[in-house]
């Protein structure tokens, strides 16, 4: 095995025993970057001489007998919304040319704070306003979308250009791309993670947090980001175990209504392998589901035309034209619709935590189906019915944002395609160790921590 | 009910707004903002139906 192939828990253990040198963790990542990216381009840009000087000192660390951090000499990445100190915040789009950032967010410091070593800014959707990320592919088949919008951070973690990476998520883009690239990605509760120095897509709703190969590493980066205030990663080690009595709806509306075969019987799979462990399986009704999707688009159109009021009115031709025509849109879009779409996001907020006085915790995919074609713009069902991309890819998970509610997503096989199967579990507020739990589960009947993508090499 | 919108309608919107799109783009706009709005305003039936089971709810206690 590689060192770019070790998951954060394992490299930090041999780092600790002055096994593995950060410098050669470090070159083993930078190496595989080079190896693979200019065909998968999930960086948009790359910090390789800083993160070799910084791997320096961390050996010099390492050799010294200091304390060290939970992630002291790991290479982790961050999606291009997110500021750090003397760097540009692409956001991957032509509107932020010229950017420097003049300060670091609070995410970054905290990361850089544990020991981490940043390997550089991953592609997002343009604003983080998509499901696609074009300038990414997906490891696992190139001519294939990594999904969006932290579609770059879900690639370099999945071919092992970082151990680890930060995403965001506003109807989605932590776990789609995770669920499409086969890693591990976590939606925290709103409010957990701060938000300071990250670019906003829509202030209600967005949340960020990590995207990993292994729930063991999501519960650590978790742990990181939170600044430390809870050991997700010792609970999560001492308590995975014992899932008795636990309560897992399943539910009998909506969430598997519009399903690919191979997702619902790997799902089916994974619910029968969780009943064996003693966790109960509770069929359940999930309340207001048709006012999901309109809410999600009256608040995230119109909160975003805000975010851009300038740029729109200052630099139009700078957007990429499916942005571009959101943000006009939205900006067009009457308060009345808004409001009615804020009306609806209470009632959700009020009716789904009724839901979970009944159940622990939901089963439910991620992605109703496998990572499109690049090209792709809608999906075919068998019933006729054609569905555009961007919809099938948010219905399943804006729930969980319009709430504000925590959902991991958790890699469980690969489909006949050769592409990554997921499982999405949603809790309540402040859910986030039971949901590291179930998740750990999961990836364990399922084979455990899942291989990197070995396509990665071939365009 | 929610209009259809047309390009002279969105010049309008747009200039109150004080954005300027250019006359290529008014047609896929106001194409857009009528499907948006009227995604959004199914919601508007979902409230009343909302409203009405309250009111059926009551009528039972009453």
């Amino acid at each position: 095995m590689k060192p770019f192939e070790l998951s954060i828990s394992e490299a930090a253990n041999l780092i600790s025993k002055k096994e593995l040198s950060p410098v050669e963790l470090v070159n083993s990542v930078l190496d595989r970057v080079e190896e693979v990216d200019s065909n998968i381009g999930a960086y948009a840009l790359l910090t390789a001489d800083q993160a070799r000087k910084d791997a320096k000192l961390a050996e010099q660390k390492v050799l010294d007998g200091n304390p060290l951090g939970a992630l002291h000499g790991i290479p982790f990445a961050l999606k291009d919304l997110i500021d750090v100190d003397g760097l540009p915040t692409s956001a991957s789009s032509r509107v932020q040319e010229g950017h420097v950032a003049q300060s670091s967010a609070t995410v970054t410091q905290w990361l850089q704070e544990a020991g981490g070593i940043l390997t550089g800014k991953t592609h997002t959707h343009e604003f983080a306003f998509g499901l696609t990320t074009p300038q990414t592919g997906n490891p696992w088949h190139f001519d294939h979308t990594p999904g969006g919008s932290s579609g770059g951070s879900a690639a370099a973690v999945a071919y092992g250009g970082a151990l680890a990476a930060i995403g965001t998520d506003t109807g989605g883009s932590i776990r789609v791309p995770a669920a499409l690239c086969g890693v591990v990605g976590l939606k925290p509760t709103r409010g957990l993670v701060p938000l300071q120095g990250i670019l906003p897509l829509a202030k209600s709703l967005d949340t960020v947090g990590p995207i990993t190969r292994t729930v063991g590493d999501a519960a650590l980066m978790l742990e990181v980001i939170t600044g430390g205030s809870k050991a997700y990663a010792a609970a999560l080690g001492a308590s995975s175990q014992e899932l008795s009595g636990i309560k897992l709806g399943v539910p009998i509306n909506y969430f598997y209504d519009q399903l690919d075969s191979e997702i619902e019987q790997a799902l089916h799979n994974l619910q029968k392998s969780l009943a064996d462990t003693g966790i109960e399986l509770v069929e359940i009704s999930v309340p207001l589901t048709e006012t999901i999707m309109p809410s999600q688009w009256g608040i995230m159109l119109a909160e975003a035309a805000r975010v851009h009021y300038e740029n729109i009115r200052s630099k139009p031709d700078h957007f990429g034209e499916d942005v571009r025509l959101l943000v006009e849109t939205g900006s067009l879009l009457p308060a009345q619709d808004y409001l009615m779409a804020k009306e609806a996001q209470a009632r959700l907020q009020k009716g789904w935590p009724s839901m979970f006085e009944h159940v622990d915790a939901l089963i439910v995919p991620t992605v109703p189906t496998v990572a499109a074609r690049r090209d792709q713009d809608v999906f075919d069902w068998p019933n006729g019915i054609q569905e555009p991309v961007v919809e099938a890819y948010v219905r399943l998970n804006a729930g969980a944002n319009l709430t504000g509610i925590p959902a991991i997503t958790v890699p469980i096989g690969m489909h006949s395609t050769g592409l990554p199967l997921a499982a999405q579990f949603i809790g309540p507020n402040h859910s986030e160790m039971l949901l590291l739990r179930i998740g750990k589960a999961a990836e364990s009947l399922t084979g455990g921590a899942k291989p990197l993508a070995q396509n990665a090499q071939i365009s | 009910m929610i209009p259809t919108y047309t390009p002279e309608l969105i010049t309008e919107l747009a200039r109150r707004q004080m954005l300027h799109l250019p006359e290529e783009r008014l047609e896929l706009i106001a194409a857009t903002l009528t499907h948006v709005r009227t995604f959004i305003a199914t919601l508007d039936a979902t409230t009343q139906t909302s409203i009405l089971n309250k009111e059926a709810d009551l009528d039972e206690t009453l």
